[in-house]
């Protein structure tokens, strides 16, 4: 494998599938759009103090106003996360597949790329590209939508809960830097899993991706009457989430409230240790290299005639 | 003599279904010849190709500038460059893209060349695939490919669908752009009118075999087409042409070995045209 063209690898990813950068980019300008023009910040909180303007501004101050700030920081990520990952779902399935149904395979089978630089560069775009920029795109959206927030608040009585607090800042960014690679990570057997699909599928990728999980399932269900398959594939697709949205509750917990003093306390609650320590992770990565290894295999020998 | 830089001993393949697309070839290709592959649809010459290319799995030996391409196709890609047929550039690439990419990934790859070569072109920089006429396309690719400092190019049918005057335009630039008696081209195609006359060496292909492989300069002592009047075939056939055929009412046929001395006592001699050869061969067996 020649390293120096990977980068260009990648590039071509973004040539053919202009959705990876459009759909982000386009997430993010809308976020910050919103920001800006819409009512709903100011619109949302008038509404909720009605009367109790005082009571609220109490509530808001400190670290609950802290907390606050780490929340709408974090939560902004959350919308870029959704699209990013239908863009990569489709990305995934139809990556390997396209270029068998054009015949284009030959053009690039023509140059001097191994199939593992091809196939590794597809995994790599999406692992570990698509989500870098997100997460690059998310820290310019967390400060110009808080900034937003900030200008339409100054002037008025709740000036205060637009205050910024780089520190905080900085650690939710690292925490959900991190929350990312882990999630890659626990994600890599399903993109995986979606390439070697591609890689073989003689036609309708799509329905050779559900198809099969769903017909096991079924057939399980009617012969022994259990849900096993059910069980495990949900929780390799929710598991992460639900951990997530465990310690973000635990953190964010109203006992917690009162105690969060240090800046940043409640993203450094989010603990992807857990996370890292579960076998399960690293169980998938290995299933994830074979699904890729076999995907390769494939790519090389796959004769379509 | 150089190393070769084809070596296959032994080729065979069979499909699914006992289709035998490859019976035992054998053949090897020296350094600076142009030859062609040529044979009827479903002959064997995609499958040949794809071995050489390490794209198909594939029976017997195979030495390819002395790499495996089954085993070592990276290695033989630095090396070889090949045109499958004009559809297989991708519609949404742009023009520049193309170039960008190749730069990027192929160290043998001179930008300015191929860059050169366009601005001869209509095609534009910032244009899509999907934008250019068929012909346009193979431009663009002929200039990707005329622009890598390759030792073997791997031409398939790659004047499918065009038109005469890109055909012949494609030609001429292979000839006068790329080819310098130090580069090797193998070039199949049906239409073997069109590169007769580049050709050094050809090799027919039927079945899966090959029924004939000899070099350009070969065929005119070896073979020799006579156009027998009816009154003499019995006498002509007695000298064993592997061929013939009726052109307005006298026999012509195809002699193998023959002196042309004794066979134009027959009629007028001629020397076959690799179009004439090929159909001689081709029909040989049903003859």
């Amino acid at each position: 494998m020649n390293s120096r063209s990977f980068p260009m690898l990648v590039r071509r990813e973004f040539w053919e599938h202009r959705g990876l950068l459009w759909a982000p980019v386009g997430t993010a300008l809308m976020l910050v759009v919103l920001a800006f023009l819409g009512r709903a910040a100011t619109g949302g909180l008038q509404i909720n103090v009605d009367g109790r303007e005082a009571d609220f501004l109490t509530a808001m101050a400190g670290a609950a106003q802290l907390k606050f700030f780490g929340v709408f920081i974090g939560a902004l990520l959350v919308p870029q996360l959704v699209v990013a990952l239908i863009v990569l779902f489709f990305y995934l399935l139809d990556c390997l597949y396209t270029e068998r149904r054009d015949r284009s395979i030959l053009f690039w089978k023509s140059m001097p790329v191994s199939d593992a630089a091809t196939v590794l560069s597809k995994a790599c775009t999406a692992l570990v590209v698509v989500p870098l920029l997100v997460y690059a795109l998310s820290l310019v959206v967390s400060v110009l939508s808080f900034a937003a927030l900030a200008l339409k608040l100054s002037g008025t009585p709740y000036a205060g809960i637009g205050t910024w607090h780089t520190g905080a800042w900085l650690a939710v960014q690292g925490t959900l830097l991190l929350n990312l690679l882990v999630a890659s990570l626990w994600y890599a057997p399903v993109a995986a899993f979606l390439l070697l699909v591609s890689a073989w599928a003689p036609r309708a990728v799509l329905l050779w991706a559900s198809l099969p999980p769903v017909l096991l399932m079924i057939a399980e269900r009617t012969a022994l009457g259990t849900a096993e398959i059910a069980a495990f594939l949900g929780y390799r697709l929710t598991a992460y989430f639900e951990a997530i949205g465990a310690a973000g509750a635990r953190a964010a917990s109203p006992d917690t409230a009162a105690q969060v003093a240090v800046i940043g306390d409640l993203y450094n609650r989010i603990s992807v240790a857990p996370l890292l320590a579960n076998i399960d992770l690293w169980l998938g990565v290995v299933a994830a290299a074979v699904m890729l290894w076999g995907a390769i295999r494939l790519r090389r020998w796959r004769d379509d005639g | 003599m150089s190393n070769p830089v084809i070596e296959a001993r032994n080729l065979s393949k069979t499909y699914g279904g006992g289709v035998r697309a490859l019976d035992g070839v054998s053949f090897t290709v020296q350094p600076g010849r142009i030859v062609g592959l040529i044979g009827p649809n479903g002959a064997g010459k995609t499958t040949a190709l794809k071995a050489i290319l390490g794209l198909t799995h594939v029976e017997g030996d195979l030495k390819v500038l002395g790499l495996d391409p089954r085993t070592e196709r990276d290695q033989v890609m630095e090396q070889v460059c090949f045109i499958a047929d004009v559809a297989v550039l991708p519609k949404w690439l742009r023009v520049s893209d193309a170039l960008s990419y190749v730069q990027g990934v192929h160290p043998r790859f001179d930008r300015a060349r191929a860059e050169d070569f366009l601005r001869r072109t209509d095609v534009r920089p910032r244009a899509r695939v999907r934008e250019l006429s068929k012909g346009m396309v193979t431009q663009l690719h002929l200039a990707l490919i005329l622009a890598i400092d390759a030792k073997l190019l791997v031409l398939d049918e790659p004047t499918l669908g065009l038109d005469l005057l890109y055909r012949r335009a494609f030609y001429d630039t292979l000839l006068n752009d790329y080819f310098d008696h130090e580069r090797t081209i193998l070039i199949t195609t049906h239409q073997v009118e069109e590169i007769e006359n580049l050709l050094t060496d050809v090799m027919f292909i039927q079945h899966g075999r090959l029924v004939l492989d000899a070099p350009v300069e070969q065929l005119a002592t070896r073979f020799s087409q006579v156009l027998v009047a009816p009154d003499r075939a019995a006498q002509a056939r007695a000298l064993g042409p592997f061929h013939e055929r009726e052109v307005f009412g006298r026999l012509a046929m195809t002699f193998d070995g023959r002196d042309p001395g004794q066979l134009a006592a027959l009629g007028e001699v001629r020397t076959p045209s690799i179009a004439d050869l090929f159909v001689a061969r081709m029909q040989e067996k049903k003859s």
